[in-house]
C-alpha cells in the first residue's frame, strides 16, 4: 500500500469510526434517572409484602441455606454462558446494601435496570419483567423494604467473560430486547402476576445466544440458572396439570404425584403460598390459557 | 391360549417399559435406589392426599400405615444417600455430603414427625395436619438439597 492509498483509507475510515462511536455512545447511554413524585402514593406495607412475595426477591437475594427469608444479604451464584453472576446484598444496610437509596433510585433500578450512579444492571436481575410493575406497587414494595433487616455482608463481584463484563454493552441489549410490552394480550391481573411480578418466563422460557427470551417457545422450559439440568416447561401442552393441581402445587409444593418441589422453585412456592387463593388461581388461569 | 399368552406378554412388556421410562437414563444403581425411595415416599403421601381430597375413601388404618411407611423411609434415607453417587439425571446437590449431619437430622425429624402424626391420627380431621407436617418436612429438605 503506498502513502496515497493509506491516506485515502484513513480519510474514509475516520468518519465511519466516529459515526460508529456516536451510535455506540447513543445506544448504550443509560437513561436519565426519573424523579418520582410520591406525593400521591401512600405506601401500603401489607401490599408491599405481597409484591415482595409475588416478585420473589428473596428467592435470589438471600444467602444459600439462610433460614431468614427477609435477610437479603445476597451471595447466591448463577452460572450462565456469560460467566457467573453473584446476587448482591440488597438489604437495608447503608454501606453494603441499598439502605442509602432514595425511592427514585429504587424505582429506576426496577423500571430501567439502572443503578443510582447511572450504570446498567445485568439482565440477570429480571428488570425486563419488573419494568411492568405498577408505580403504586413499587412504592408499596419500597415501604415494606424499609422494614427489612440490614446485613453487613459485602456484595461479591460478578465473574463474567469479555465482552459481557462491560456494563456499557448492556445498553445495546436493552435497546433491542427490553420492550415495554407483554407476551399475553389479555393484560389482566393474571398477566401481571405471571409476567411482571412472578417473572416466570425469566427461567421457564429458553433464551437465545445473547440471552433474550425466545418468545416462540414461551414457558417451554429453559436452562437452570443454578447451573445444572433444565427448568421444566410449564406450557399446558407439556405440563398437562389441571387448574386445581397447579393451585395445589403453588400452595403446598406437591405435584399431582405428590413429589415435593425442590431447589429454587421451593422458595418461589413458599412465597406464592402466602398470596391469596385468588392470586394462585389467576396464575393457574394464565398458564392454562397459553397456546 | 395363544391370545392369553399374548395378552400376558403385552402386560409384562407394558409394566416393564413403564418402570424403565420412570427413571429413563439413570445408570447409577445407587442413584436409582435413592430415586426409588423418594418415589415410595411420594406414593405413600399420595394416599394421604387422595383421602384428604376424597378421591379415595378415608381408611384410618391405611392412612396410619402410609404415615408409618413414610417414617420408615425417612429413617432409611441417610443410609441410601451415604455414598456420594452421581448420575446426570440425579437431582441431588453436592451440599448433601458437605453437611451430611444436617441432612441426617432433617430426615430423622421427618421420620419422627410422621410417626407422631400416625400415632395421633384418630379421624379424617387429623389428615390435613398430618399431610402438612409431611409436606413441611419434605420441603425443608428439598429446598436445600434438591436441584
Amino acid at each position: 500500500m503506498n502513502a496515497l492509498n493509506f491516506n485515502k483509507t484513513v480519510l474514509i475510515s475516520f468518519p465511519l469510526v466516529i459515526i460508529a462511536i456516536i451510535i455506540y455512545t447513543f445506544i448504550t447511554q443509560p437513561k436519565k434517572p426519573t424523579q418520582i413524585d410520591i406525593s400521591l402514593l401512600k405506601g401500603n406495607i401489607d401490599n408491599g409484602k405481597n409484591v415482595f412475595l409475588a416478585s420473589g426477591c428473596n428467592s435470589c437475594h438471600t444467602s444459600d441455606g439462610s433460614n431468614n427469608k427477609y435477610l437479603l444479604s445476597g451471595g447466591q451464584k448463577f452460572i450462565t454462558n456469560f460467566g457467573t453472576f453473584v446476587a448482591p446484598n440488597i438489604s437495608t444496610s447503608r454501606e453494603h446494601g441499598i439502605g442509602s437509596w432514595s425511592f427514585s433510585d429504587f424505582y429506576n433500578s426496577i423500571k430501567f435496570g439502572q443503578s443510582p450512579s447511572g450504570k446498567h444492571y445485568f439482565p440477570a436481575y429480571p428488570y425486563n419483567s419488573y419494568q411492568h410493575m405498577h408505580d403504586e406497587d413499587i412504592y408499596d414494595l419500597w415501604t415494606f423494604w424499609k422494614t427489612l433487616p440490614s446485613d453487613e455482608t459485602p456484595s461479591q463481584i460478578h465473574d463474567l467473560f469479555f465482552p459481557f463484563n462491560f456494563r456499557r454493552n448492556i445498553g445495546i441489549w436493552k435497546t433491542f430486547f427490553m420492550k415495554d410490552n407483554y407476551f399475553d394480550q389479555k393484560l389482566d391481573r393474571s398477566t401481571y402476576l405471571v409476567e411482571a411480578l412472578g417473572h416466570c418466563a425469566e427461567c421457564h422460557t429458553p433464551r437465545n445466544y445473547i440471552g433474550s427470551l425466545k418468545k416462540s417457545e414461551w414457558m417451554r422450559g429453559g436452562i437452570n440458572p443454578s447451573g445444572k439440568g433444565k427448568i421444566p416447561s410449564i406450557h399446558p401442552s407439556d405440563l398437562k396439570w389441571t387448574k386445581d393441581e397447579i393451585v395445589e402445587y403453588l400452595s403446598s409444593g406437591f405435584t399431582p404425584d405428590y413429589d415435593m418441589v425442590g431447589g429454587k422453585m421451593a422458595s418461589v412456592v413458599e412465597n406464592i403460598s402466602q398470596l391469596s387463593d385468588l392470586d394462585r388461581e389467576l396464575i393457574a388461569d394464565y398458564l392454562l390459557r397459553l397456546e | 391360549m395363544i391370545s392369553l399368552t399374548l395378552k400376558i406378554s403385552l402386560i409384562v412388556i407394558f409394566f416393564s417399559s413403564t418402570l424403565l421410562l420412570a427413571h429413563t437414563g439413570v445408570k447409577n444403581e445407587d442413584v436409582m435406589k435413592r430415586m426409588n425411595l423418594m418415589k415410595s415416599m411420594a406414593e405413600n403421601t399420595k394416599i394421604i392426599g387422595d383421602m384428604l381430597k376424597k378421591k379415595i375413601p378415608f381408611d384410618l388404618e391405611q392412612a396410619k400405615n402410609s404415615l408409618i411407611e413414610i417414617s420408615n423411609l425417612s429413617k432409611s434415607t441417610p443410609s441410601v444417600f451415604e455414598k456420594m453417587a452421581m448420575d446426570p439425571k440425579s437431582e441431588s446437590k453436592i451440599i448433601i455430603w458437605e453437611e451430611f449431619d444436617n441432612f441426617r437430622n432433617l430426615s430423622n425429624k421427618l421420620a419422627d414427625n410422621t410417626l407422631s402424626a400416625a400415632e395421633n391420627l384418630s379421624g379424617f380431621e387429623d389428615l390435613k395436619p398430618a399431610l402438612m407436617r409431611t409436606a413441611s418436612g419434605c420441603k425443608e429438605c428439598h429446598t436445600i438439597y434438591r436441584e
